[in-house]
């Protein structure tokens, strides 16, 4: 009995602390920025809201956002089918790369719309002869927000293809329906809810785009400004109530995009020419994410290799390499502990409600639909200076903002849902069965998850581990917010890469910002690895 | 084991799979839980096992009530559905698992696996992976993994549900002959009468979270029988769907039949309780086969 009593003790523990980061790392800064935007009343928060030029950014922003979900949608389908229904060589190949602008820093990727499109590119100088611009204008953000939400439609629609037999299709045809017929009438619906639920991702990501934005869009106020890249203005300009006003706007719209997302997801369960579209598809993912790439070893070495090596070796570059790799090995150590021991209460724990279970469900989310600024912001009005907690940990000697504690927290933000998601779906498939035989066989909950849940789950959390490795190398909003981007103190890599473009010096920037894709093509590569073992398993 | 059942209950949200159920197993018994699906048989299983907790309502082994005991302490084995069987492990590790929670030493833990191999016929696939095994291969491992670390009471949740057919019925007579002669008390649960009929020493019948009969196998067939022709009893399946009812009949034709002859399998079950009674030393007492062969004759 003894051993039962330390078990119980044991597990109350566990959950407890669970609970805790949960409730700290999530639901706490979301509340902090409803209450600080809220806190001068709702008349100063409409003030806020309805200044011109915040009104202006957050239209503009919606608008574009439409846009690049309608062409992702569209284009997302198209790829998705092709790479399901068609074998072709180099399927695997494009396959893999779907997963690129995930892996690729947003600070690089937005580097290499700069490069592509700037006017003395082929694509920019095109452009202009035909009277129009595409950098520092629309275009450019739109580019810029279809290349960070591609995968999304297509990582939706693939299952719910591959799901799809071939027998429906083939019945269809049977009972004499066309081709055209049976694809609008029995295969667009079953891919429905994974296009709708793929959009709804991609329209919350890109509303939240900043890091790929800041760079290509000028920034105009009134014109070319975001929400969030006029948030993080008004985070330097001093504007707390200013930048967490249009914050609120813009989680609120987040949120609701989740609720819609898990509705359908949860509505799931109820529910030759062919060389012209592959050709297509390739063109597409040429055009869309190879050739950036390439693009971007170019440029680093536009002035030759001492160009590139001295673009590295510069001290600043280095601590900001190192900066990127602290924060990067924290992140990822924590945040994958908690992870699975959260995607197993998820899961399994019977002790949480199942209200509680769906409301934590739909906010574990929350992360990914929020832009990374907004996330630095919650952390800065939590612990910033100003604040209660930041000015008693001041006075204790501790900085959180503006330091590496702060720079760890805001990406264990952005970083958090990422294996959970990857956990959780692989518990439910394999259901409780296995554990509740080692039950029945003697074995405590210490042994059990060792010996029977984590080889079951292993692969999918070294896969969630990597792109949580990717996610922190590549994050910039967040940080950029929360650091204050003091060279040799507090920048990281990708922040640097923005630093230099913005004091106009690409070289350099190249140089980091291929350091950083080099890693992510590395980390995308083992990603394929252990998504074919997961596989096995 | 000595089973005894007192009062138990338990609901699912609004739903009430179990309503104040009550029973006692002797020693040595095999029981058969029958119903139709979603009756609550699963249900009085998993509570037994300590995997559910009911909401009133006692359960005792041994005169000693286990309610609160986790399902790690109630030595029991536990024959899952689908097997559960461990899928990133050999058949051999699979069957070891209990043992070396239990830390058992290496020798002897060798020692019982080999045993159990042995006796469950998976002799020479010790080093496979369950996908590597047939359905029927699989429900002996499951088999051979329960009875591992030596469990007072075996539990089998619809034991035969996930095999095809041509195979059920080779695997219940063996299933019945293995339990006869490890003399484990059982308690097996099943929506098929004919599998309840044919294994069991005393069928329970559960629907809609009532206990609603008790009795041998061949009470529960004349009752079956006499409600069938009087259209009664409609929560039990309809008897004669089921092949069994046919076979029944054609039990007096022994040796007319070519190929599996299903008469065999009463003849050899008779026999091998035989054995396996005589095996046994002070076994416990047997009722007497639910069909004589004779009584089989006369019916054909």
């Amino acid at each position: 009995m003894t051993n039962m009593l330390q078990s119980r003790w044991w597990s109350w523990g566990f959950r407890s602390t669970v609970m805790l980061y949960f409730i700290i790392l999530i639901v706490c800064p979301i509340a902090g920025i409803y209450v600080q935007s809220l806190s001068g009343g709702f008349q100063a928060f409409a003030d806020n809201v309805t200044e011109a030029l915040a009104w202006k950014s957050v239209i503009l922003t919606v608008k574009l956002a439409v846009i690049s979900t309608i062409i992702n949608a569209a284009v997302g389908t198209l790829a998705a089918w092709v790479l399901v229904r068609y074998r072709f060589p180099g399927r695997s190949l494009l396959n893999s790369l779907v997963d690129l602008p995930f892996a690729l820093p947003t600070a690089v990727i937005g580097l290499m719309i700069l490069l592509l499109l700037g006017p003395r590119s082929l694509i920019g100088s095109g452009a202009e002869a035909l009277g129009t611009t595409i950098l520092f204008h629309e275009p450019a953000i739109v580019v810029a927000m279809i290349f960070v939400t591609f995968p999304f439609v297509i990582r939706a629609v693939q299952p719910m293809l591959e799901e799809l037999d071939a027998s429906e299709e083939e019945a269809a045809y049977t009972m004499g329906a066309s081709k055209s017929r049976t694809f609008f009438r029995v295969i667009l619906p079953c891919m429905m809810p994974g296009i709708v639920s793929g959009a709804m991702l991609a329209f919350s990501r890109a509303l939240a785009e900043f890091g790929a934005v800041v760079l290509v869009a000028g920034n105009i106020p009134g014109r070319t400004l975001v929400a969030s890249v006029y948030i993080f203005g008004e985070i330097e300009s001093d504007n707390p109530a200013g930048a967490a006003a249009v914050s609120v706007l813009l989680l609120t719209l987040s949120l609701l995009i989740l609720w819609t997302v898990n509705f359908v997801r949860r509505r799931r369960g109820e529910l030759t020419i062919r060389r012209f579209w592959i050709g297509l598809t390739t063109l597409i993912f040429a055009v869309l994410l190879i050739v950036p790439l390439l693009r971007i070893v170019q440029g680093a070495f536009d002035d030759g290799w001492s160009g590139f090596s001295a673009g590295i070796s510069r001290p600043e570059a280095q601590h900001a390499l190192l900066m990127t790799g602290i924060i990067a090995v924290c992140v990822t150590l924590v945040n994958t502990i908690f992870g699975v021991m959260l995607s197993l209460y998820l899961v399994r724990a019977n002790w949480l409600g199942k209200r509680l279970k769906a409301v934590m469900n739909a906010i574990v989310d929350l992360p990914f639909a929020v832009s990374p600024v907004i996330g630095g912001l919650m952390i800065v009005l939590l612990l910033g200076p100003d604040s209660a907690v930041g000015a008693m940990l001041g006075r204790a000697g501790v900085d959180v903002v503006y330091a590496l504690p702060g720079m760890i927290l805001a990406t264990l933000f952005v970083t958090f849902p990422i294996v959970i998601r990857e956990v959780m779906p692989v518990l439910q498939e394999v259901g409780s069965q296995q554990e509740e035989a080692a039950h029945m066989m003697g074995a405590y909950a210490w042994t059990t998850f060792w010996r029977v849940t984590w080889p079951l789950i292993r692969w999918s959390v070294v896969y969630g581990v990597i792109l949580t490795v990717a996610r922190c190398l590549g994050e910039f909003g967040a940080v950029l917010v929360v650091s204050g981007n003091i060279i040799n103190k507090t920048q990281t890599a990708t922040t640097l890469v923005y630093q230099d473009v913005e004091n106009f010096d690409l070289t350099a920037a190249n140089s980091v910002a291929l350091v950083l894709a080099a890693a992510s093509v590395l980390l995308l590569l083992v990603m394929e690895w252990s998504k074919s073992r997961k596989e096995v398993h | 084991m000595h089973v005894e059942v007192r009062g138990l209950n338990k609901t699912f949200g609004s739903f009430q799979a179990v309503k104040d159920v009550d029973f006692s197993v002797e020693k040595g018994q095999l029981i058969g839980l029958l119903g139709p699906s979603g009756g609550g048989k699963t249900s009085i299983l998993r509570m037994l096992a300590g995997l559910e907790t009911p909401d009133s309502g006692d359960i005792v082994f041994h005169g000693q009530r286990v309610n609160d005991l986790p399902p790690q302490e109630r030595g029991i084995g536990f024959v899952f559905q689908n097997y559960a069987l461990f899928k990133h492990m050999t058949v051999s590790e699979n069957i070891a698992f209990g043992l070396e929670v239990k830390k058992w030493n290496k020798a002897k833990i060798k020692d019982r696996v080999a045993n159990l191999t042995e006796l469950t016929g998976l002799k020479g696939f010790e080093s496979r992976y369950p996908h590597q095994l047939s359905g029927g291969q699989r429900q002996r491992v499951a088999f051979a993994r329960a009875l591992a670390p030596e469990p007072q009471l075996l539990l089998l949740d619809e034991p035969f549900a996930a095999i095809d057919a041509k195979i059920r019925h080779e695997l219940r007579s063996w299933l019945r002959e293995m339990i006869d002669r490890l003399g484990i008390t059982s308690i097996f649960v099943t929506h098929d009468q004919d599998e309840a009929i044919e294994v069991a020493d005393e069928i329970m019948i559960i629907n809609k979270g009532n206990l609603e009969q008790k009795g041998s196998p061949w009470e529960i067939y004349q009752r079956s029988e006499d409600a069938v022709r009087r259209g009664l009893y409609r929560g039990i399946p309809d008897r004669r769907q089921h092949r069994g009812a046919s076979r029944l009949r054609r039990c007096g034709r022994i040796g007319g039949h070519q190929g599996p002859d299903p008469a065999g399998v009463y003849r050899d079950r008779t026999q091998g309780r035989v054995h396996a009674a005589a095996l046994r030393d002070g076994g416990r007492p047997r009722q007497p086969h639910p069909f004589p062969r004779q009584r089989m004759a006369r019916r054909g």
